[in-house]
């Protein structure tokens, strides 16, 4: 066992194979068997590095083990654990499998120790994620879908190109910190291709474009993996690069602004994983220890408060069949846990003291001041007020208060309610005991949260925040409408450039160029010929003429002799013959 | 659920004289640890300023609705059937 631990993420991945096979019952039970024993083997995983093959001369290595791998570790199966319960009542096969492939090839990304065991992993998570959007089955979801998944192909072949140059330049595919490589070609590839799954804007808009789309159970699975695996990979590989810190903070406040915007409540949502990812970026950018410290819990509380809030989503869009909150309102008589267990997982992400938000958030920004960077630590803040506002007050106000919307509405299947409950359990005691998540951070924590300043300072930015909405709440009210972002420039820009090849460059090309082409090339090129061609009759022609004329005058005369007659050959035969006789007698 | 429907039906009044004294409260707090007390210790000279959580969630709630609401929506909302 200790020489050879059982790979979690395999177990998950031939674990699906399964499913198909199983009854009802046996199928709920053998799920969270699954995952249980998933969770139990990360947690009794020893640090070390195990599973190492060597291949071609490379060595390939499916587990390293140490406190960063174990961390997300944890989470990720716990996250499964969670919401494998939420889908307890779902039917269909493909989500359950293509959840647990996903899960899988998350964790070994994860624990992955080399680039192409990574990177195979990372393809696989992209193909199994893309289902559960397409197992919505409807027709808008197979094109977001598509679009999904092609902007990932994308992106895995530009880190697949990173990946070769940084193994062609240092001859070892180990998966280590790149930046003693920084400023080369394959380090902004590898960077790009991360930076592609952590959402970071501008080539972020596949995930509010894809997540809300998910069916109701996959957008809380979907919400856990992708991003934060690359938050993972971008920790392992890019701890301290400038750019990740200007990007991160640019992009916690570009999610708010597009959340603050929104009315499809599961987008909000989406908009605040960009948003929150944007913390994580942005403590890795800035790269001291209690950044990355911070980046880390942030992931870790990240993962189950985010996955508590599209759970509570999700189960107002499988109650009421829409998620809009323009016709939303007015739920909280007719579905008050599910508004409890929601509200606390708005005030764990804005991060509101003793929630699990506070405890890491805090953490990051502690890290930009540890760094003296005032504008990390101002863009922080600013998106901790802005998550407050969007999410805590403006989706709670308009999903659950406001107008009455007369949804015809319960409280969701117990299972749903069960999955909120632990996810809401977990948020609060990460929040009131932080030292049971700060005990597994990479970094030694020399970090405490509740400080009268940091508590005081959070509770006066939300409470003034509250002001704000009070004063602009007429400006606040979601309209029926969609927002444009960076996926213009695919869904809409490459028709019109389209468009504009078809009916500007095209037609230019062939007035114009067309014109200046038949000029500068097509006569003079008709003038050389001409005169080759006078030439070649002149000379060339001539010369054959006069062959073909001899030919044809001797041909003449041989036609004489050419009669077609049997009894004029045979005469000739037997005077050849005489004349041959002739001859051999006279010599 | 009786105390949440008794939370949601507080009259305007009430609420409204509940929320500005929490506001005071936690405003003046502030004020009265960092600045009186000094019994923060910031990274920034900013963070020292007088009920600094309490001005910049203001400012930081304003700046989002105005740049969100006022300014990017009325150029970037289109109707749902844009893409269609």
């Amino acid at each position: 066992m200790i020489d050879y631990p059982i790979h979690p993420g395999l177990l998950l991945i031939f674990g699906a194979a399964l499913i198909p096979f199983l009854k009802e019952q046996v199928k709920k039970v053998y799920l969270l068997a699954l995952l249980g024993v998933a969770f139990c083997i990360c947690a009794l995983l020893p640090q070390g590095v195990y599973g190492c093959f060597s291949i071609l001369g490379y060595n390939l290595t499916f587990l390293r083990v140490d406190k960063l791998s174990l961390l997300f570790s944890y989470v990720f199966t716990l996250a499964g654990l969670i919401g494998f319960i939420y889908a307890l009542h779902v039917k269909d096969d493909l989500q359950h499998i293509a959840a647990l492939i996903y899960m899988g090839s998350a964790l070994g990304v994860v624990f992955a120790g080399d680039f192409l065991v990574l990177f195979v992993f990372w393809e696989i998570m992209a193909f199994a994620s893309v289902c559960l959007v397409w197992a919505n089955r409807t027709e808008e979801s197979i094109k977001a879908g598509f679009r999904y998944l092609l902007v990932h192909i994308f992106g895995g072949i530009l880190l697949l190109a990173g990946i070769m140059l940084q193994i062609s330049e240092t001859g070892s595919i180990a998966f280590n910190s790149l930046m003693n490589l920084k400023g080369g070609l394959s380090f902004y590839l590898i960077m790009f291709g991360f930076m592609l799954n952590a959402a970071v804007p501008p080539i972020h808009a596949w995930l509010p474009d894809a997540y809300p789309r998910a069916t109701v159970t996959g957008a809380v699975f979907m919400s856990a993996y992708t991003t934060k695996s690359a938050v993972y990979v971008l920790i392992r590989g890019f701890s301290g690069e400038e750019l990740l810190m200007i990007l991160g903070s640019i992009m916690a406040v570009y999610g708010v602004i597009y959340a603050t915007m929104e009315n499809n409540g599961r987008r909000l949502l989406a908009y605040h994983i960009v948003s929150q990812v944007g913390f994580m970026v942005c403590g890795i950018g800035i790269g001291n220890e209690t950044a990355i410290n911070g980046a880390s819990a942030h992931a870790f509380a990240h993962i189950i408060y985010k996955g508590l809030l599209f759970m509570g989503a999700g189960a107002v869009l499988y109650m009421a069949g829409t998620i809009k909150l323009t016709e939303l309102g007015g739920l909280y008589k007719k579905m008050p846990l599910t508004m409890i267990f929601f509200v606390i997982g708005g005030l764990s992400i804005a991060g509101v003291p003793l929630m699990s938000g506070f405890v890491s958030k805090s953490m990051t920004i502690t890290g930009a001041g540890e760094s003296h960077n005032a504008f990390a630590f101002l863009m922080l803040t600013l998106a901790s007020s802005g998550t407050f506002l969007s999410i805590v007050l403006k989706m709670t106000y308009y999903m659950f208060f406001g107008k009455e919307s007369n949804l015809d509405v319960t409280e969701p299947p117990k299972n749903m309610l069960v999955a909120m409950a632990i996810a809401s359990a977990i948020c609060i005691v990460i929040g009131c005991y932080p030292q049971i998540l700060y005990v597994h951070l990479p970094y030694p924590v020399n970090y405490h949260p509740y400080t009268i300043q940091h508590v005081l300072s959070a509770l006066g930015l939300f409470a003034f925040t509250i002001l704000g909405f009070v004063m602009l709440f007429k400006k606040m009210a979601p309209k029926d409408v969609i927002n444009l972002d960076t996926d213009w420039f695919y869904r809409k820009g490459a028709g019109v450039v389209m468009n504009v090849i078809n009916k500007k460059i095209a037609p230019f090309e062939y007035n114009f160029i067309g014109e200046v082409y038949e000029w500068l090339i097509q006569k003079p090129v008709l003038k050389v010929a001409g005169f080759i061609g006078v030439f070649d009759r002149r000379v060339f022609d001539r010369l054959s003429d006069s062959l073909a004329e001899t030919v044809t005058s001797l041909s003449e005369v041989l036609r004489v002799i050419q009669t077609g007659k049997a009894h004029d050959y045979a005469f000739g035969v037997v005077i050849g013959l005489c004349v041959a006789v002739v001859i051999i007698i006279l010599l | 659920m009786n105390w949440l429907n008794r939370i949601v039906n507080t009259d305007k009044i009430t609420a409204k004289r509940l929320f500005i004294i929490a506001l005071v409260l936690i405003a003046g707090l502030e004020v009265i640890t960092v600045n009186i007390l000094h019994l923060g210790h910031g990274h920034f000279w900013f963070e020292n300023l007088p009920a600094f959580g309490s001005g910049y969630g203001f400012i930081s709630c304003l700046l989002i609705i105005i740049l969100a609401k006022f300014i990017l929506a009325p150029l970037l909302g289109k109707k749902e059937d844009y893409y269609d």
